[in-house]
């Protein structure tokens, strides 16, 4: 039973650190992406806004 | 001794150059109080990925977490657990959030308005920053004790040292509003990310998980691997963090606000969905560093205020030149992100909902986004007052969630409530409200006097927080009852 705990928190672990370096790349990738895409539309609705 | 070198300070000094220019490039990007509180509803997914994990985690967390791995073994890591299996149903099923979002609210309260009324809008309001407040108080000081006692500095500069960083973020923040604090959250979740999968690399590797492993068991026995049968924890930490976690998701006001900024609710969800894991890295990755200091450094501070020191101490022997430099600068991205965001936050419910009837005509979008201005600011100036001031006693977790239980029980009754609930009414609300503050500030008071410590220590923070909950829907379900009210559609109530 112990055994089987320890082998739960390692395999835990383990997820934690594959899941959180993968999401760190990805997410600098893509989160990128999204602040770029965030402020040209914010430009534009800007833009939109003096024209009217 | 100082461990912090020229090195170490050349990268935090980078760091912090490229988020102080970071955030006050977009603040031309300011022109309504929509942009400056929910950043125009722009935000897209992994950008909300990123500002909710870099928000959810400053050094007050990983001090709290490291405590509960050095406290409890890995027991302490359930309500990180609780937190991501909470905040994946809540994000797969759209369980309350769906229809918060669908509503176009700025705050919470704003939707209660519609159900309860614009008293229990308000009411709700001062219960919210109360409760946030209060909870984000001890940041300051925690914050500044972690990185003395890691760099080895003059304990006499952590005053300083603390005012120049709450300065700095409250500079753009104050400036650039939830644009600042997403562009910032998002270098900064890059820069903490890597620091902390860097630090606990090493400590594996210096430590290794067999000593870290073996100081648990000798130390805890069975309950340093599962928190039912730890003698400290058991079955009431358990549910009362079920409840908390579940509370959390669906109302804590920093969450909330990256739902309510999110393009639309499917992208909320999605933010919720792919962000849930993250929570258990949250407790895992600073609980193992505890853990890692009861290995290296024994058990000398078990059960003593100094159990928050212990993983400071250990980091500080063990860091090379380097990535010293690296942990300090994702300490203070983990910081700063929290402390701009958590500013804004309560600083949103201020606006929108405290000082709302305060306002005879509505207010133009300049002057609207001033008083923003100046909201955040004088939060600012009371953390600094109050959070440098305040001496924490006991468990600084426990702490935490006795603070955040005073809105967390009532507001999540509310909430759901108000979405579900058509008979849900103001007496329900206000009775609701007045249980879930009461029995936390009670037992808040009774920690601290004499003659009521000892009978505090017996009920302990679970059962006194499960109480709050039990109370909190009681109190809900019987007033809506004593007070019949005209049926109102729910539709209209939250309606698209």
């Amino acid at each position: 039973m112990t055994g089987g705990i320890h082998w739960f928190w390692l395999g835990m672990t383990i997820a934690v650190l594959v899941w959180y370096s993968t999401i760190t790349f990805y997410v600098a990738w893509r989160g990128a992406v999204d602040i770029k895409q965030m402020l040209g539309r914010l430009d534009q609705l800007a833009e939109e806004e003096k024209r009217l | 001794m100082t461990n912090f070198t020229l090195v170490d300070g050349g990268i935090v000094g980078v760091y912090i150059l490229m988020t102080m220019i970071a955030g006050f490039a977009v603040r031309k990007y300011v022109g309504k109080v929509e942009h400056f509180l929910l950043a125009g509803r722009e935000m897209n997914i992994y950008l909300g990925v990123a500002s909710l994990a870099a928000t959810e985690f400053g050094i007050v967390t990983c001090m709290y977490t490291a405590q509960n791995g050095y406290e409890f073994g890995f027991g302490g890591a359930t309500p990180g657990i609780l937190n991501a299996v909470m905040m994946l149903l809540v994000g797969l099923t759209g369980f309350c959030v769906s229809r918060l979002r669908n509503a176009n609210v700025t705050t919470i309260p704003e939707l209660f308005d519609r159900q309860f009324g614009s008293r229990i809008r308000w009411l709700s309001g001062v219960v919210i920053v109360l409760g946030g407040l209060l909870n984000m108080g001890v940041f300051l000081r925690v914050g500044g004790e972690f990185l003395v006692t890691v760099c080895g500095f003059n304990e006499k500069y952590l005053e300083i040292t603390m005012t120049v960083l709450l300065v700095a973020v409250a500079s753009y923040t104050i400036l650039g509003g939830m644009l600042s604090v997403l562009v910032t959250d998002y270098l900064q979740f890059i820069v903490m990310s890597g620091g902390l999968l860097a630090v606990t690399i090493l400590i594996l590797y210096k430590v290794g998980w067999t000593n870290i492993t073996d100081a648990v068991a000798a130390q805890h026995g069975a309950g340093g691997f599962n928190p039912f049968v730890h003698e400290k924890l058991g079955y009431s930490f358990v549910v009362y963090y079920a409840l908390h976690q579940l509370a959390v998701v669906l109302t804590w006001q920093t969450t909330i606000q990256r739902l309510l900024a999110a393009k639309n609710t499917r992208t909320g969800l999605k933010i919720y969905t792919r962000t849930s894991f993250f929570f258990v890295c949250r407790f895992m990755i600073p609980g193992l560093w505890g853990m890692a200091a009861l290995a290296v450094l024994g058990p000398q501070f078990l059960g003593t205020p100094d159990s928050l020191q212990a993983m400071p101490k250990l980091l500080s022997t063990i860091l090379p030149m380097g990535l010293m430099g690296v942990l300090i600068a994702a300490m203070l991205a983990a910081d700063m992100s929290t402390d701009s965001a958590y500013m804004l936050t309560w600083g949103s419910v201020i606006y929108n909902d405290i000082l709302a009837p305060f306002r005879k005509k509505n207010f133009s979008e300049k002057r609207g986004i001033l008083w923003n201005r100046m909201i955040v600011g004088c939060i600012g100036l009371f953390l600094l007052v109050y959070g440098l001031w305040y001496p924490l006693q006991g468990n600084l977790w426990n702490y935490l969630a006795i603070t955040g239980t005073i809105y967390l029980a009532s507001m999540s009754v509310l909430l759901i409530s108000c979405c579900y609930w058509k008979r849900a009414n103001s007496w329900g609300a206000a009775g609701a409200i007045i249980a879930g503050a009461t029995i936390p500030i009670a037992y808040l008071v009774m920690e601290q006097v004499p003659a009521t410590k000892d009978l505090a220590a017996t009920i302990g923070p679970y059962r006194s927080g499960i109480a709050t909950y039990i109370f909190a829907w009681s109190a809900m379900i019987v007033g809506s009852l004593l007070k019949p009210q005209p049926k109102m559609a729910i539709e209209e109530v939250t309606a698209v």
